[in-house]
């Protein structure tokens, strides 16, 4: 058809069509932009924006004078106005009277600034020529610079005689005087508003609804220069590790946390901005003065105001009220002069824009205020100065998320309970991110993120005891105590780089067990060092002669079952072992395993001592055969051999008790306590003559609960006598028992064992032990047949336990193969529980936690912990996680009371109360299979371990075999109903659970470049190493270690200062002592933040709930361990160490418990009770004197040399106390590091004394030292005039010893002579020579004379000889401390004798001077030498207080230089004979009371 | 179930069934002149329209809850698509569809029986979408495309073949058929004004698509995690679905270089002068059958095979079944020379591997495919294509049968695999060749 005029289509509907679709597309644009206007975080900017604005508004009226010193205001402007005229006054008639003096000056001064301008450039162009050698243009310049100079000389002249006229004329007309003034009054008036001012410009700049900022925030125009902008870090350095790439990371979460890094946007601050501004007084107050200065602009309204005030005046006067006239006055007197006054002219916006407005709750919700809030923790985080500024660290490192995402939902956070997930998807449409692998920290979660740097995690406990993670700490606590690293390693190394906590098993045999050659092989590589942990439960390997086979079965099918707070965790009776969730044919398993487990310990513990005993004959043995030397050879190549005690058979116990409770004092006495419990020490007892033998209430679960142990002990059930030998000898020496323990050898006599063996056994306790079905031989056999089964063709398997190997297979098999134990032939009952009991020994992996002989070289069974962080969900194994959660447990929506934390919620404790196991909903969301999370696994895997093939079809030893642990200890208090208890005890195993989780989960082996991880000082590293050493003995159980700490908010002041209570309840108070201001017990270091205090304190008191609306009244008892420094009205005080304090409960922000010290408690506690006659009342001191020293300030006390030996080798020192410091099982490594730990901690805490270590110096020991000392001594004397005196009194004492020693010179002159005459021939040269040096010697002798003593008093003597006299003197060290061979009166103190190598001299002076400024309690030793009033002693050593406490120390310090002085035995004054030479005798005395 | 119902998704429906409904009221206005027709399209349109209400009302009153598909129904189909049968299931149905529509194609191109068709989707994906595993799947944002394919791909299918059906009773008739009109037309207005209205409202689309769904993007990638399915886009996913069946070189080479040299020879093949510039099935029954066939069921159903119902593992899921990644799925195929030496002589000498052992192992297997590829041709050619053979000449037919030939044997494959758990036909790892 040919072409026509007609369209195709119908154009009307075409042009239709196109209209539509215009709009449709115009619309899609719109949409568009409206979608990027829209964009979440541009409407958050907006918000803020109005924040700010309001914030700024705020700050601006707090900042505003306030109404009652706005007159003060004004009187200072007008005393500087009034002092700028009357300058002004003082210039113009300057002027009039000397006419144009100053014009004339200022013309010469601009006359000579010219001149110099022309003379410097040309001197320049000089110095150029000069650099290029031009001599001609030299010579021209010179010249020029020569006229000018003259020029310059001339005018200067002048000017300066002007300047003398015009300054003689200023004087007279008292110009500077009356600039001063006008100086001041600047200063005084801007000292008034300064903030205000600034605080104004501030709200001017931050006004928003510009016509210009509006326009730019409208939709479409917003795309190009909008007042919104993301906003981010960069971090090169910080990379996010892609896996494949590193990638630069981004922090943009300050685009929406806008108010991250201001200060003062604290969540308090933020909420105001919803009430009604009006109800606030202070807003409302500062608001009204800004109207009235804002009026005061305008001088008609002034004029108006003072109109009405004059009015109202006037009619007052005439009413005849003449208060209200005077009060009207004063406000007349207050206004201003209209128009004169400068500070109306400040930056102050309009008072329609200072206007506060209220921000509705609608829009500044609560989460707002927490998205615009500060960070909470400035001083540790984003803040400049903070250890982890902004710009260097960011956001995501700790928190995680997506740092680069702008979307709340693609930031991944991270709800922290269910509560919050529900509010967040009504709110936010929030759902979990699987897009990123690093979701937020959940904030229960959040420390986790400490361990990517802090790899120590104890590094996180400032000052000892601010602990700053406390649940991360918990969590590495727990995962120590519990053993976790002996299934599960946790290496913390990856390709030889350190990312995370080291938690790994020692080698076996443990280092210390190796040859100094093999040690130094093993820790030779540093990427691979030897793990430092011991295994956590006892050694096994002598099990047979501590306890039966009935116990261990019981113990091992219920341990809780027997110890309620045991660390051993439950292997059998769970959800897929228990015998009703089993198979049929599985059903017998679990106690013929517990059955042939125990079996095989019995066997192997009974062979191993076999072996130790015969070791031990054969060692004693004196002339051995070669057969015994070879087998003992080969019996010493074993370390667990070689290192044991014989068995305890073999020992010969002592005479029985004579008092039954004698066992009881000694256990409470001797320390036991400081790591056990026992539930006989909770109640007081009297011992047979009635004197009380009080409770002590120890908590402590380092070591064991011995409240059962009799039940435990004995070779034979239920006869716990049968073990006294072993418990005897346990506790003589338990390291020979096992060589790893962690329990000291308390130093006990074999009677005080045996008291205490005899008082624990004959202790009774009720326990029904967990009934454990006999093992039936058919079932040993299915059971070994199953192993077999993965080992050889089903029919042998089948066959073997049966009839056995045949000797020919036998051979074949591996050396160490676990077949072996069924030997040949038919097995019998015995070796089928050996194989059977390996077997499950191995497949349970006890060896983690237990040394097992045969079980050396076995490897860990549990997965890797290394990276469990950061684990791929995909590859966790949730199996039957979701239908266990359902039927076993009652999902509560929360755990914690949101109105109190530290209580549990509700429906937690109705749940228990309905015998269900709560489970939090948080976590059971986790096990959903559309919402699975790594955490949901942990969490449930750690409350029910073996929950997830419960349902599964598995033979025997592939079902799961994490056991179940506890990680709380709860105790029941006083005055709780069961209810409560239970419902507590299941929130505080919750929280511990969740602690072990933040642990684990902050293992993710991240490499964080090395200058982002905690690299601490030397002394910040001893610190940390040493903490780890201290925790590991548990020091801390007896001693008190690091004081406590309080923040606490700033007194009033004033009558702070003015207290007198303070110094008056300072113990004891002398008001006579010298003040050491280099010292931090009398001196406090600054403190860091203007408002707040930061004390060290005694067993500081709980802060009050901050949740709780009621505030708490009451006061609390505050002793200072370090001084309190603080300034006062421009003065600065100190309240030293050792004064109290009571203070408003209130005050208290934060409170930290001491490091140690409970034992100490309870002990002084315990003494005071039990014998009151010593101890009680007023000698509560000598109670803790009898207890463990604190250790506070150990390091600036003793000389590293002698801890180190100390703590490797103790011997008595005090006297006083009732214990002795153990011996504990440390290798030197570890001795040193608590030296150190000592020693850092003091250098660090204590600058001003300049502590230095690991080497000390002792400079009273030498020579020079002395005689100088003496030399300045001898001069003091002979201006105290008693120079003649002394000497008059030694004169006898020389003279004997003259006649001593000339006699002793004859008699040796004689023999000489003598023997010469005899010698034959050929020792003639040799007797010539010998007569020649006696000779010489009598010669010299004679010569000298007696005045050589005299001579060698004076130049070295003297003054060691009167400090001896002052140590000596009367009633002072004599009187406790032993010195020399001299008893003191009353053994109290430490011998002095060994004070030379044990104290630092600096300390020892510290001391002496007070002792209470060191100690928490009133020292025994008094302060001998007061500060003030004559010093005393004159007539001993001549010298100001200060300079005895100096002579004394320099005596102890010296003390084994000087010892055999002659001279120290001259005292004839103090009416003593000569006492026998003395020799230091470190241990040679006993405490008096033994 | 996590919450499956939230209002907002409540709301959704209710649109969704309120378009459906006014799509149907349409229809109703279209035929109005049939009484019946407007009643039943109208009653459908109701019927949309209470739905509508249902949901509106739900998402007021019971906002986490509202009436969902019955469990019955879920578990019926996931049962009914239960483990190693649902591909088996899902292809055969496919195929005997694709059969069905072709052979009663004047049943299925009546726009009764296919606004019918259309309504029940419709209605069928309303309710499935209630269905939170459903749901999931569906409304990933880079799935959204292939749900959008289907709806156009069946809608353009519709639409040919039924234009097809009329022109050939036209022709049949002897008369003109629709498309006949030799008229040209002006490129202004005609063609310029109508592709420029088609860029705005293509502009308007991409516009509105990239505001309401955002760019579908993962986490970075990571070699330590691959994700699981690892799915190529969406248009390679009838390829990989095709690795099921055969080894990469097959599968991902072999095949594919077919499948274009195949399109390209399409002129050189074809020599039917007939149906060129118009709809017809008639007179181009092979080419459009073999066509079909191998785009509708060999590509576009794999692809609908391989987004939504291949899962983790790349195992198959029922369209209401939760992808979890722990289920297993029995894999026990065996190759052909196990069957033939073990099964059938019972002699496992010739089994052995290593050097050239497999000449003689495999022998069966090659012989078989040698047979496919050599004997097969001459025998068709011979019998059943003897009219084309004739026709065509050697060189075409042979190339035809051969592309026929590759076409077929993917289902072949996929049949020998459901019923003889086979593997391989050949099995050479020795040269890394299998088939």
């Amino acid at each position: 058809m040919a072409a026509t005029d007609a369209f195709y289509r119908n154009q009307k509907t075409l042009n239709i069509i196109f209209a539509v679709s215009s709009i449709v597309m115009l619309v899609s644009i719109v949409a568009m932009f409206m979608e990027d206007y829209n964009r979440e975080w541009k409407a958050e900017q907006r918000i803020f924006r109005d924040v700010e604005e309001e914030m700024t508004k705020r700050a601006v009226l707090a900042a505003a004078p306030s109404e009652e010193s706005l007159g003060d205001v004004i009187r200072a402007e007008r005393t500087l106005a009034e002092a700028k005229k009357s300058l002004a006054e003082a210039r113009q008639a300057l002027e009039k009277k000397y006419g144009d003096l100053l014009s004339r000056k200022l013309k010469k001064e601009n006359q000579k600034a010219t001149i110099k301008a022309d003379l410097d450039s040309i001197t320049s162009f000089y110095n150029q020529a000069a650099e290029k050698h031009d001599s001609a243009a030299m010579e021209k310049h010179k010249r020029e610079v020569d006229r000018l100079r003259a020029k310059f000389d001339e005018v200067t002249i002048e000017f300066e005689d002007l300047q003398r006229e015009y300054d003689s004329a200023a004087k007279e007309h008292q110009i500077p005087e009356k600039e001063e003034e006008v100086k001041k009054a600047e200063r005084a008036h801007k000292q008034m508003l300064s903030d205000f001012d600034r605080f104004a410009k501030l709200a001017s700049q931050k006004k928003w609804r510009g016509w210009r900022e509006g326009l730019l925030n409208l939709p479409f125009i917003d795309a190009f220069a909008s007042p919104t902008r993301i906003q981010q870090y960069t971090f090169d350095e910080l990379p996010i590790d892609y896996s494949f790439k590193y990638v630069t990371r981004f922090d943009r979460c300050t685009t929406c946390h806008l108010g991250l890094e201001k200060l003062g946007y604290d969540k308090a601050a933020l909420r105001q901005l919803r009430e009604d501004p009006g109800q606030n007084k202070q807003i409302a107050s500062g608001f009204k003065v800004v109207e009235q200065i804002l009026k005061y602009r305008d001088p008609e309204s002034i004029e108006k105001i003072r109109k009405d005030l004059e009015r109202k005046k006037q009619k007052a006067q005439s009413e005849g009220k003449n208060e209200e006239a005077a009060e009207l006055d004063k406000r007349l007197s207050d206004l201003p002069d209209p128009g004169s006054l400068s500070f109306l002219n400040l930056n102050l916006p309009e008072a329609d824009i200072l206007r506060p407005r209220q921000i509705s709750p609608d829009v500044l919700t609560d989460s707002r205020v927490t998205q615009f809030c500060s960070h909470p923790r400035q001083d540790l985080f984003v803040d400049g100065n903070s250890p982890h500024p902004a710009e260097k660290f960011g956001c995501t490192i700790c928190h995680s998320g997506q740092g680069s995402a702008t979307r709340f939902y693609e930031a991944s956070h991270t709800p922290n309970d269910a509560a919050a997930v529900k509010r967040w998807q009504h709110d936010f449409q929030w759902k979990s991110n699987h897009y990123w692998d690093y979701a937020m920290l959940p904030s229960r979660f959040t420390e986790s993120a400490c361990l990517k740097c802090h790899h120590q995690v104890t590094d996180l406990i400032r000052d000892g005891v601010r602990n700053e993670a406390p649940k991360l700490v918990q969590g590495y606590n727990l995962v120590r105590d519990l053993g976790c690293f002996g299934c599960h390693e946790i290496a913390g190394l990856k390709s030889g780089r350190k990312v995370g906590p080291d938690l790994r098993l020692e080698p076996d045999p443990p280092l210390d067990a190796m040859s100094p050659t093999d040690r130094i092989k093993a820790t030779g590589d540093p990427l691979n060092p030897p793990g430092t942990m011991r295994k956590v439960g006892p050694n096994l390997y002598r099990l047979a002669e501590k306890t039966n086979a009935e116990w261990v079965r019981a113990w091992i099918k219920s341990p809780r079952g027997f110890r309620p707070d045991t660390r051993m965790p439950h292997f059998y009776m769970q959800p897929n072992n228990s015998p009703e969730n089993l198979p049929e044919e599985q059903r017998k398993f679990p106690d013929t395993e517990i059955h042939a487990a125990t079996h095989y310990l019995m066997e192997k513990s009974r062979q191993h001592l076999a072996e130790v005993d015969s070791y031990h004959t054969l060692k004693a043995k004196a002339n051995p055969s070669k057969e015994e030397q070879q087998k003992l050879a080969s019996l010493e190549a074993k370390y667990e051999v070689r290192t044991a005690a014989p068995s305890a058979s073999k020992l010969t116990l002592p005479e029985a008790a004579t008092a039954p409770d004698r066992g009881r004092a000694l256990f409470s006495e001797k320390g036991c306590l400081a790591c056990h419990q026992h539930d006989a020490m909770r109640t007081e007892v009297r011992t047979a003559d009635n004197k009380p033998l009080p409770a002590i209430a120890a908590e402590s679960n380092f070591g064991p609960d011995l409240s059962r142990l009799a039940l435990k002990l004995g070779a034979e059930f239920g006869k716990p006598e049968t073990a006294k030998k072993w418990l005897v000898s346990w506790l003589l020496n338990p390291s020979a028992h096992n060589p790893r323990t962690l329990m000291p050898n308390v130093q006990l006599t074999a009677a005080e064992a045996n008291e205490i063996a005899s008082w624990l056994l004959a202790q009774k306790a009720e326990w029904t032990p967990e009934p454990v079905a006999p093992a039936e031989a058919e079932t040993l056999k299915s059971m070994a047949q199953m192993y077999l089964e993965k080992l050889m063709p089903r029919k042998d398997a089948k066959r073997i336990p049966a009839s056995g190997f045949t000797a020919e297979e036998f051979e074949k098999l591996a050396p160490e193969a676990d077949e072996r134990e069924l030997g040949i032939g038919a097995p019998d009952d015995s070796r089928l529980k050996m194989y059977v009991g390996k077997k499950g020994i191995a497949n349970l992996g006890c060896y983690a936690c237990h040394s097992i002989p045969g079980m050396q070289a076995a490897k860990p069974i549990g997965v890797a912990l290394n990276e469990w962080g950061k684990k791929d969900v995909e590859r966790i194994a949730f199996e039957d996680a979701e239908s266990f959660l359902k039927s076993h447990f009652a999902v509560v929506e929360l755990r914690d009371n949101p109105k109190d934390k530290s209580k549990p919620h509700e429906e937690w404790a109705r749940a228990i109360k309905a015998g269900k196991k709560p489970y939090e909903q948080y976590f059971a969301d986790m096990l959903d299979h559309h919402h699975r999370a790594r955490e949901g696994f942990l969490h449930l895997k750690l409350t029910e371990p073996r929950s997830y093939d419960y349902n599964r079809i598995r033979t025997w030893d592939e079902r799961l075999r994490m056991p179940q642990f506890k990680f709380a200890r709860s105790k029941k208090m006083k005055d709780e109903s069961d209810e409560a208890f239970a419902a507590r005890e299941a929130k505080e195993e919750a929280e511990g659970r969740e602690a072990v989780m933040t642990f684990i989960l902050g293992l993710v082996a991240e490499s964080i470049p090395a200058k982002y991880v905690y690299n601490p000082s030397a002394d910040k590293a001893a610190e940390v190493r040493g903490r780890q050493v201290l925790d590991k003995y548990n020091c801390a159980g007896c001693h008190t270690i690091r004081p406590g700490s309080i923040e606490m908010k700033l007194p009033n002041l004033k009558e702070f200062d003015n207290d007198p209570n303070i110094r008056k309840q300072e113990v004891p108070y002398t008001g006579d002592e010298f003040i050491l201001n280099e010292h931090i017990a009398w001196s406090g270091l600054s403190q860091k933040k203007p408002d707040r205090w930061s004390l060290s304190v005694v067993n500081p008191p709980l802060q009050p709930n901050p949740e709780d609306d009621e505030p708490v009244a009451g006061k609390a008892n505050i002793w200072f361990m370090e001084a309190l420094q603080f300034r006062n009205e421009g003065k600065t005080r100190n309240v030293p160490a050792g004064s109290r304090m009571e203070i408003d409960q209130n005050l208290i922000l934060k409170s930290y418990p001491q490091y140690g010290g409970t034992f100490m408690e309870l002990l002084a506690k315990y003494l005071r009770r039990k014998d009151r006659e010593n101890y009680g009342d007023s000698k509560i001191n000598y109670a803790y004197a009898a207890a463990p020293p604190t250790l506070v300030g150990e390091g600036e006390k003793v000389q590293p040399d002698w801890l180190y030996q100390f703590l490797l080798n103790p011997y008595p020192i005090r006297p006083l106390t009732v214990l002795r410091m153990p011996k504990f099982n440390m290798s030197p490594d570890e001795a040193m590091a608590i030296v150190n730990y000592f020693n850092a901690v003091d250098k660090v805490r204590n600058p001003g004394i300049g502590l230095t270590y690991p080497y000390v110096g002792v400079p009273q020991r030498d020579e020079t030292y002395i005689a100088a000392k003496t030399t300045e001594y001898i001069n003091r004397l002979k201006a105290a005039g008693k120079y003649e005196a002394r000497k008059k009194e030694l004169e006898p004492f020389w003279n004997r010893q003259y006649q001593e020693k000339l006699k002793e010179a004859e008699d040796r002159a004689k023999k000489a002579a003598e023997s010469l005459d005899k010698a034959p021939e050929t020792e003639k040269a040799a007797a010539q020579q010998a007569k020649a040096t006696a000779d010489k010697l009598l010669a010299d002798l004679k010569a000298a004379g007696v005045k050589e003593m005299e001579r060698n008093w004076e130049e070295r003597e003297a003054y060691m000889a009167d400090a001896s006299r002052l140590v000596v003197h009367g009633n002072l060290c004599l009187t406790c401390h032993q010195v020399g061979s001299e008893p003191p009166k009353e053994f109290k103190g430490p011998n002095l004798n060994n004070a030379w190598q044990r104290m630092r001299p600096d300390w020892t002076y510290r001391w002496v001077v007070n002792p209470n400024r060191f100690l928490h309690y009133v020292s025994v030793m008094p302060i001998n030498f007061k500060a003030t009033g004559a010093p005393e002693n004159q007539d001993a050593f001549v010298g100001s207080s200060d300079q005895q406490i100096a002579a004394v120390r320099d005596f102890l310090m010296a003390y084994p230089v000087i010892k055999d002085w002659p001279v120290l035995r001259a005292r004839p004054v103090l009416g003593m004979g000569p006492p026998p030479p003395a020799t230091p005798a470190p241990a040679d005395k006993k405490p008096p009371k033994d | 179930m996590h919450s499956a119902m939230s209002p907002g998704f409540q709301l959704g429906l209710a649109g969704f069934y309120l378009l459906c409904a006014g799509m149907n009221f349409g229809f109703a206005h279209v035929f109005r002149s049939d009484r019946i027709k407007r009643g039943v399209w109208g009653a459908v349109g109701f019927f949309f329209l209470l739905h509508t209400f249902l949901y509106l009302t739900t998402a007021a009153i019971k906002p986490d809850a509202g009436p969902a598909i019955p469990h019955a129904i879920v578990d019926l189909t996931n049962s009914v698509f239960d483990h190693f049968w649902g591909p088996i299931i899902y292809f055969v149905a496919s195929c005997v569809g694709f059969g069905l529509v072709l052979w009663k194609r004047r049943f299925f191109t009546d726009p009764t029986v296919a606004i019918a068709l259309l309504n029940i989707m419709l209605f069928a994906s309303g309710w499935a979408m209630t269905n939170a595993d459903f749901r999931s799947i569906i409304t990933k944002e880079d799935n959204v495309p292939i749900v959008m394919l289907i709806f156009t791909v069946l809608f353009f299918t519709w639409l040919g073949l039924r234009r097809a059906v009329i022109n050939d009773d036209l022709i049949a008739k002897n008369q003109p058929v629709l498309e006949k009109d030799d008229e040209k037309v002006l490129v202004w207005p005609d063609l310029v004004y109508t592709e420029l209205i088609c860029m705005v409202v293509a502009t308007a689309l991409l516009v509105v698509w990239s505001v309401a769904l955002k760019a579908p993007l993962e986490q970075p990638a990571t070699s330590a995690k691959a994700p699981n399915p690892s799915k190529a886009p969406w248009y390679f996913l009838g390829l990989q679905e095709m690795l099921v069946y055969y080894d990469p070189w097959m599968a991902g080479v072999v095949l594919p270089t077919f499948i274009i040299v195949g399109l390209i020879a399409i002129p050189y093949i074809d020599f039917n002068q007939k149906g060129n510039g118009y709809y017809t099935f008639k007179e181009r029954s092979f080419a459009i059958t073999s066509f079909l066939f191998g785009f509708l069921v060999l590509w576009v159903v794999l692809i609908v095979l391989g987004t939504f119902l291949r899962g983790p593992n790349w195992n198959f899921f029922g369209p209401f079944e939760n992808w979890d990644p722990h289920k297993v799925v029995p894999l026990n195929n065996i190759n052909l020379s196990d069957i033939f030496w073990l099964n059938i002589i019972g002699d496992s000498r010739y089994l052995e591997t290593g050097g050239s052992k497999w000449i003689v192992r495999e022998l069966p297997g090659i012989l078989l495919v040698l047979a496919y590829l050599i004997v097969l041709p001459p025998v068709l050619a011979k019998t059943i294509f003897r009219r084309y053979y004739i026709k065509m000449g050697f060189a075409r037919y042979f190339m035809l049968i051969t592309l026929l030939q590759f076409m077929a044997s993917l289902p072949i494959k996929m049949v020998l695999r459901w019923t003889i758990n086979l593997k391989y036909i050949v099995y050479i790892p020795e040269l890394f060749f299998n088939i």
